[in-house]
């Protein structure tokens, strides 16, 4: 009997384990993103300063109380926010749980229950496993990166890819470039223009 | 040896005159340098890239238009060329060499400081240098330009020397843009990404 149970709790094991390699298509990746914010300092002259995905997950710590970098995670959600796009979100790492949304690239193509078109068209191949696509940056909090506000701030330009693997597993290969501003908050003591590249680190979700 | 002296300074102050006259001239229309690449769905359903330059967006609106020629026509950077918005822009427009005005108007750069949409640029206190991030519009139908209400893609632009502080010598306007055009006749959708930098000035 016990040897009975041992198997059905083995094959069990096996089957979940089968499902879980066969079938999971992650949408949430670590979102690396290297750049350049541009700000007039206060001799009046435009200065860059280097920013990472880091500096913006610690901007977003920051309004949120949270000290410990290491409990949170920046990434890019693909369709994190539907039906418009995809989003970059500061997440919990011990539940995967969004805390706040750092960026919307949204209405760069048609999205389901649109009611008239903005006309623009992202280039798809015929597999679906390739695009090209220019988004929308959207912003929703007031921090020394981000500016929240209803209309969009910045552009991205992204290429994506989605792969299989022989076990069954869909990996998204996506990168691109991206700016946006940001209006002078608490934060932020002046006007500030952001630019750089991203691509994605290793799966989350 | 007076009359000498009076000819001398008048004939120096008549080449300073001139000389500062040249170096303050104020262009508004430069070549606009493009280099980019075109992605689009061929045939057999694959994403191809295709290079394409300033020459490239010309001869689309040129040889449509009946204009064989290419050397008679140019496409230009046009700061200030749209006046009449909310927010004046730049514009890329197509002229003919001998002339600044715009036979048309490739793409339209707005709303990049616009503040009831809440944007903004980043400028320094001489206003001799911006970073801005402006939305492309355009406004009729070509193979990489549509008709429509809406932007249609965003350009992030350094400028330098836009504004008259020093009579907008070494001017220097350069960019990255991208934007995407609709199905049009038989073409699948468009999407383009490149760099652009200012040539020659012209007007």
């Amino acid at each position: 009997m016990k040897m009975t149970k041992s198997v059905v709790i083995i094959f069990a094991i096996c089957l979940l384990s089968r499902f879980s390699a066969m079938g999971q298509a992650y949408v949430a990746y670590k979102f690396i993103f290297n750049g350049t914010a541009y700000q007039t300092n206060g001799a009046g002259v435009i200065v860059a300063t280097p920013i990472t995905d880091q500096t913006l997950l610690q901007s977003q710590a920051q309004r949120l109380g949270i000290t410990n970098l290491s409990t949170i995670s920046l990434v890019y959600h693909v369709n994190g926010g539907p039906p418009y796009g995809d989003t970059v979100d500061v997440i919990s790492n011990a539940n995967s749980q969004t805390l706040t949304t750092e960026f919307g690239l949204y209405f760069g193509s048609a999205y389901i229950g649109q009611n008239s078109s903005l006309g623009r068209y992202a280039v798809t191949n015929l597999a679906q496993t390739e695009q090209r696509r220019v988004d929308q940056v959207y912003t929703f909090s007031n921090t020394p990166y981000t500016y929240a506000n209803s209309e969009s701030l910045g552009g991205a330009f992204t290429c994506k890819r989605f792969l299989g693997d022989s076990n069954g597993n869909t990996n998204a290969l996506i990168d691109g470039t991206l700016f946006w501003d940001a209006l002078p908050t608490q934060g932020n003591a002046g006007p500030l223009l952001c630019t750089g590249r991203f691509t994605l680190g290793q799966p989350v979700f | 040896m007076k009359l000498k002296t009076a000819f001398f300074l008048i004939v120096c102050a008549l080449m300073f005159r001139g000389g500062a006259t040249a170096s303050a001239q104020s262009y508004t229309e430069y070549k606009f340098i493009f280099t980019g690449t075109a992605y689009q769905t061929n045939a057999a359903g694959k994403i191809v890239g295709t290079p394409i330059t300033d020459q490239t967006l010309l001869a689309s609106r040129a040889i449509p238009g009946g204009i064989s020629d290419l050397s008679t026509v140019a496409i230009v950077y046009h700061i200030g060329g749209d006046t009449n918005d909310v927010e004046p822009g730049d514009t890329v427009d197509i002229i003919y060499t001998n002339s600044p005005n715009a036979l048309t108007t490739e793409f339209n750069l707005w709303f990049g400081s616009n503040a009831g949409n809440g944007r903004t640029a980043v400028t320094n206190a001489a206003q001799s240098e911006v970073w801005r991030a402006d939305y492309i519009y355009t406004l009729n139908n070509s193979l990489y330009t549509f008709q429509n209400d809406d932007s249609i893609g965003l350009c992030i632009t350094h400028k330098v020397n836009v504004t008259p502080t020093n009579g907008f010598a070494n001017t220097s306007i350069t960019g990255e843009m991208s934007w995407g055009i609709a199905p049009q006749g038989t073409n699948g959708p468009i999407v383009v990404k490149g760099t652009f930098k200012l040539g020659q000035p012209m007007f």
